[in-house]
């Protein structure tokens, strides 16, 4: 099992990893060449590491010169949770993240939280970090990372011909979100977060819903991935789902690999991208989600993606496991909580690779740590 | 009384401590002293021998009248030797409130000696004093400690103690900065152009 996940991709091999514990989701993208793309962090909780970071180096990829991309799709701490240090790591990397982070709204906010000493992290301590990062290689006259690509819908973030390669086989990724009414919307909630004279301090909670999202749209070679970030449904027409499956500029085609929403949320899910964005029966992948009492994919959740395919994967299960702990320590829990469970007991990866095939049928995928089948899954 | 006393001397020296919330070692000199008076006034076995004894030895000298009252003897109690009121932790963690309920709060817990996983509770309102139920907010940063409590009378139990960050509210001037340092980055990043 470690020898076939430790193996390298051949340069013309396409491959998209999703890593995901319970909290938090990171994808890893060969685009062919030697050339790698990273979306979104998130720590593996038996080492402590970037799990993107950790798996390129286990595979023998220089992540300071084969990273060309990365992309913070938004803020939230499931979602780039280690990206500072996969930004540091990955020297000639560009960089992109949500238009509305280029605000003095958000600097603002990043500059008053996020240099508090909690040890809980926020979204915002991380971005301190990567901020830190860019004005150091600023300072150092070395560009790579510090002009970000604001991504906003339909814009392309990244591309790259592929040598002897017609136009139709350029390597393409482009944000399909936010659009001009959702990064409205984001600005008026960093306003809303910015703390006010004389209120206590405490950890930056972001609202919902998630008006900063980026939806990646890339197209590797002809195969298509649609990558949902937590991008959720709105009663607003122009933000949200509802807003890209009415686009006139997005980009033509139908993906054949589909990273679900929102961990597959019903409130993420739209008619429209089930019929006109992806094949019919796409390869589904998506993360978990467990925070608090909300705990994603729920049963019907996972009912309603198989609906629209039987080619479906999840990074984890979410079966709580027990800790050992001290008698005393466990008989005063026992008075004192209600429940209390290890946040991140279970981690796994879902890969994905093709040799150029654009049917969802004949991508191989492979399953390691707790990942699994959607159906398989431990829904509430 | 010692006993309630004692506990406030203990909560109020937690309180007053160091951001860090560490629960550790506390001793107040004052309740020491309290000890002492209460020993007296309950007539405590240990020490009223030695009072006696200083007492009688005034006694000896026969009554005085009121002109010529004896200058007052010097007492010295001995005292027990100080017990230290102190806390053994056996877990310890840092909490961020997540959400709150009815009678209960969602928190998000990291192993403050960073042994075990992040953990998430649902702790119940109970466990926090009254003093500190109105920073139960999402956000709100707390301290849990779970350990052994032994009092100066020595007596160990068991206990669970969570107390609330009280973090310095924001100042007008510290926003002002964060704006300014703000700009200046936008500025160094050439993202005003």
């Amino acid at each position: 099992m470690e020898r076939i996940a430790d193996s390298r991709p051949d340069g013309n091999q396409i491959e998209v990893s999703v890593f995901g514990p319970g909290y938090g989701e990171s994808i890893v993208i060969h685009a062919g060449n030697g050339e790698w793309i990273i979306v979104d962090s998130c720590i593996n909780p038996l080492s402590g590491k970037p799990a993107a970071l950790e798996y390129l180096e286990r595979i023998g990829v220089d992540p300071a010169s084969s990273v060309r991309l990365i992309v913070a799709t938004h803020w939230h701490d499931d979602h780039i949770r280690g990206l500072s240090k996969i930004f540091r790591a990955c020297k000639r990397s560009d960089f992109s993240c949500s238009v509305a982070l280029q605000s003095r709204q958000f600097l603002a906010l990043v500059e008053a939280c996020g240099t508090r000493h909690m040890m809980s992290s926020s979204g915002v301590d991380e971005f301190y970090e990567i901020l830190s990062a860019m004005a150091h290689r600023a300072r150092e006259a070395s560009s790579p990372g510090i002009h970000p690509r604001w991504a906003i819908a339909d814009r392309p973030l990244w591309r790259k011909s592929q040598p002897g390669a017609n136009a139709d086989l350029m390597n393409q990724v482009h944000a399909l979100s936010p659009s001009d009414a959702a990064m409205r919307r984001s600005l008026e909630e960093l306003a809303s977060l910015f703390p006010l004279g004389r209120s206590p301090k405490r950890r930056v909670m972001p609202r919902s819903p998630n008006h900063f999202a980026v939806v990646i749209w890339a197209n590797i070679r002809g195969t298509i991935l649609l990558l949902g970030s937590d991008l959720e449904e709105t009663n607003d027409p122009d933000t949200g789902w509802a807003k890209i499956v009415v686009s006139g500029t997005r980009p033509a085609g139908r993906a054949c690999l589909f990273k679900v929403p929102h961990h597959g949320s019903r409130n993420a899910d739209h008619p429209a991208v089930w019929s006109d964005l992806v094949d019919s029966r796409p390869l589904c992948v998506l993360t978990p989600f467990w925070m608090g009492s909300a705990q994603l994919p729920r049963r019907s959740d996972i009912e309603r993606i198989m609906q629209h395919t039987d080619n479906a994967y999840i990074s984890a299960d979410l079966k709580a496991k027990r800790l050992k702990r001290r008698k005393p320590v466990e008989e005063m829990l026992k008075g004192a909580v209600r429940s209390i469970r290890p946040l991140h007991s279970s981690f796994g990866h879902v890969r994905v690779r093709s040799s150029g095939q654009m049917d969802p049928k004949e991508l191989a995928v492979d399953l390691f740590g707790d990942a699994i089948p959607l159906n398989a899954f431990h829904a509430m | 009384m010692l006993r309630s006393q004692s506990l406030s001397t203990f909560r109020s020296v937690q309180e007053a401590g160091s951001e860090s919330g560490e629960a550790g070692f506390v001793m107040d000199p004052d309740d020491v002293a309290g000890a002492v008076r209460l020993q007296l006034e309950n007539g405590d076995s240990s020490a009223t021998p030695l009072l006696e004894t200083q007492l009688s030895t005034a006694k000896q000298k026969g009554p005085a009248t009121s002109e010529e009252l004896p200058e007052p003897p010097i007492v010295w109690l001995r005292t027990p030797k100080p017990t230290l009121d102190f806390l053994l932790a056996l877990q310890k963690w840092e909490g961020t409130v997540l959400s709150k309920g009815r009678d209960s709060f969602q928190a998000r817990l990291i192993d403050r000696n960073r042994v075990g996983p992040d953990e998430e509770a649902e702790i119940l309102l109970d466990e926090v004093s009254e003093d500190d139920l109105p920073l139960v907010t999402p956000g709100a940063v707390f301290y849990w400690s779970i350990g052994y409590h032994t009092g100066t009378n020595r007596q160990k139990r068991r206990v669970s103690i969570i107390r609330f960050r009280r973090l310095p509210a924001w100042t007008e001037k510290e926003l002002q900065q964060a704006n300014e340092q703000a700009e200046r980055l936008r500025d160094l990043l050439g993202w005003n152009e």
